[in-house]
């Protein structure tokens, strides 16, 4: 209990500490983003030999019960790993290109199916929309929805294609390519807008979080 | 002259009013009547028309603590609505902070749920390779995870593990995302092994998420602190369990938002005025 009402103290100390930003520059602020910069650091190595390096190697590797072909097989990751930090020395970094390959043929290697069938034919399939989509009520075609629902298609599909035209630079932007590339531009930066629209909802929501916690927690108001 | 004024304000005033409007609306407000976006809908009926032969969900934590104000109201009433629903949990992680983050809110709603531990949810925990472990489970889930994260005893000791061996047997994978792993259960669980895969994501990523909903490659999205508050409120309306904090800092959030256009407004009237003044 006590342990909570100190930490909790500490957690507010910091969030006022990193809010005085806002006003200017101070040491409080610095000293708050160097206790946070170092134990992220730390929570992350206690991390890598807890969860990482001791159950994938020392435990298997020291107290496996496995073939002794698969528990020494565990050393060539191991070596790939030490041979990437060689790029610390100059002379022998070139044997850091070893496990990169290596890492590369691998991601490569599973990657290449995944994004072709996970990203990019589903994607293509889901472009190619019908310009006219009829809606239909009671067997009759209800115009005003058919409208709505081809519409909405239509402009999928120019902006997917002027979209595409902004980015193709095998010839000069002009004349008709630059009229539909300045189409695809205005679609990119509705694409922005929105996005940049979710990007202030996250940051408020950072900043009531931190409030909150100030409130609730620390000052026990609400 | 006033809009001179005005246009040489000191922004530090900017962000303090800010606050005063926050903190105002933090305390005086109650909580919030939504419309739920159709995606977060969709997600929510996912769930609650999952098959009695998949009633399991892996939940995969893929943020840590900068992103719990978004990311923790929408697991807490996903894990409502999953207790309520007598669905079973398995809960991982592919970010070193998000499984005890996770652990916090599944122990926590939980306990509330009269939910047990290894018989209606288990925390698998965090295995590094995001490809790897990702595929893993596509082949076998035991030899990814070979023992629990709270007790490290073999999950195959645990009732809730039974029958459950590849994606086949999950009903639905859903990504908490703060980053582009969510983008990786789309293209290895949903495209290798089609695997029925969710995403809620933090606001600033949701915007990635909306083509692969277009492109129907997940059945649901809930998108930011408005997705988490979604949520809430249809778990709420439907069982009356699960209203929580994503509701409560929608009405904060909502009027920071106001505030905000209120000073774009005003920033930009005061340009034209002092610009025309200028002219003159």
């Amino acid at each position: 209990m006590i342990a909570d009402i100190i930490f909790t103290w500490i957690a507010a100390g910091l969030t006022l500490a990193i809010f005085s930003f806002l006003y200017k520059d101070n040491p409080f602020y610095k000293l708050a983003e160097h206790i946070y910069v170092g134990s992220s650091a730390a929570y992350n190595f206690i991390w890598f030999w807890f969860f990482m390096f001791r159950p994938t190697f020392l435990e298997p590797f020291f107290k496996g019960t496995g073939p002794a072909l698969e528990r020494y097989l565990l050393i060539l990751p191991v070596i790939l790993g030490i041979l990437m930090l060689t790029r610390i020395v100059p002379k022998w970094s070139w044997l850091s290109r070893w496990p990169i390959a290596f890492s590369i043929g691998i991601g490569a290697g599973i990657g290449l199916y995944s994004v072709i069938i996970g990203w990019l034919l589903p994607q293509l399939k889901a472009t190619l929309l019908p310009l006219y989509v009829p809606v239909y009520q009671n067997g009759v075609i209800d115009i005003w929805r058919t409208f709505w629902a081809s519409l909405n298609n239509i402009i999928f599909v120019v902006a997917v294609l002027t979209t595409l035209t902004y980015f193709y630079f095998s010839s000069p932007q002009k004349g008709f390519l630059g009229k539909t590339s300045r189409i695809g531009i205005t679609f990119i930066m509705i694409g922005f807008g929105a996005k940049f629209g979710y990007d202030v909802m996250a940051r408020l929501s950072l900043l009531i979080g931190r409030l909150y916690f100030l409130l609730h927690d620390w000052l026990r108001i609400i | 002259m006033i809009w001179e004024k005005l246009a040489k304000i000191d922004r530090r005033w900017l962000f303090l009013f800010e606050a005063i409007v926050l903190i105002l609306a933090i305390i005086l407000g109650k909580t919030m009547t939504m419309k739920p976006a159709p995606e977060t809908k969709k997600l929510f009926n996912f769930v609650e028309n999952l098959p009695e032969n998949k009633k399991v969900v892996l939940i995969s934590t893929d943020y840590d603590a900068a992103s719990m104000p978004e990311l923790q109201p929408f697991l807490r009433a996903f894990l409502t609505h999953c207790f309520k629903k007598k669905i079973k949990v398995l809960l991982m992680g592919h970010w070193p902070a998000g499984v005890p983050i996770g652990m916090e809110a599944l122990e926590n709603v939980a306990k509330k749920m009269g939910a047990k531990y290894g018989e209606d949810y288990l925390a698998l925990g965090f295995r590094p390779g995001i490809t790897a472990v990702i595929a893993g489970i596509g082949k076998e889930i035991r030899d990814v995870f070979k023992v629990d994260y709270k007790y490290s005893k073999p999950i195959d000791e645990y009732p809730i593990m039974r029958g459950i061996h590849t994606y086949d047997n999950i009903g639905l994978v859903i990504g908490l995302e703060a980053g582009a792993v969510g983008e990786s259960w789309i293209a290895l669980a949903w495209g290798r092994f089609k695997a029925n895969v969710a995403i809620a994501s933090t606001a600033v990523v949701a915007s990635d998420y909306y083509a692969y909903l277009q492109a129907n490659q997940i059945v649901g999205l809930a998108g930011g602190l408005k997705g988490a508050a979604d949520y809430e409120y249809l778990v709420w309306k439907k069982y009356g369990v699960g209203k929580g904090w994503g509701l409560k800092a929608m009405i904060a959030q909502s009027a920071a938002q106001l505030y905000i256009i209120l000073m774009l407004l005003l920033g930009n009237l005061g340009y034209i005025m002092v610009t025309r003044r200028r002219k003159k």
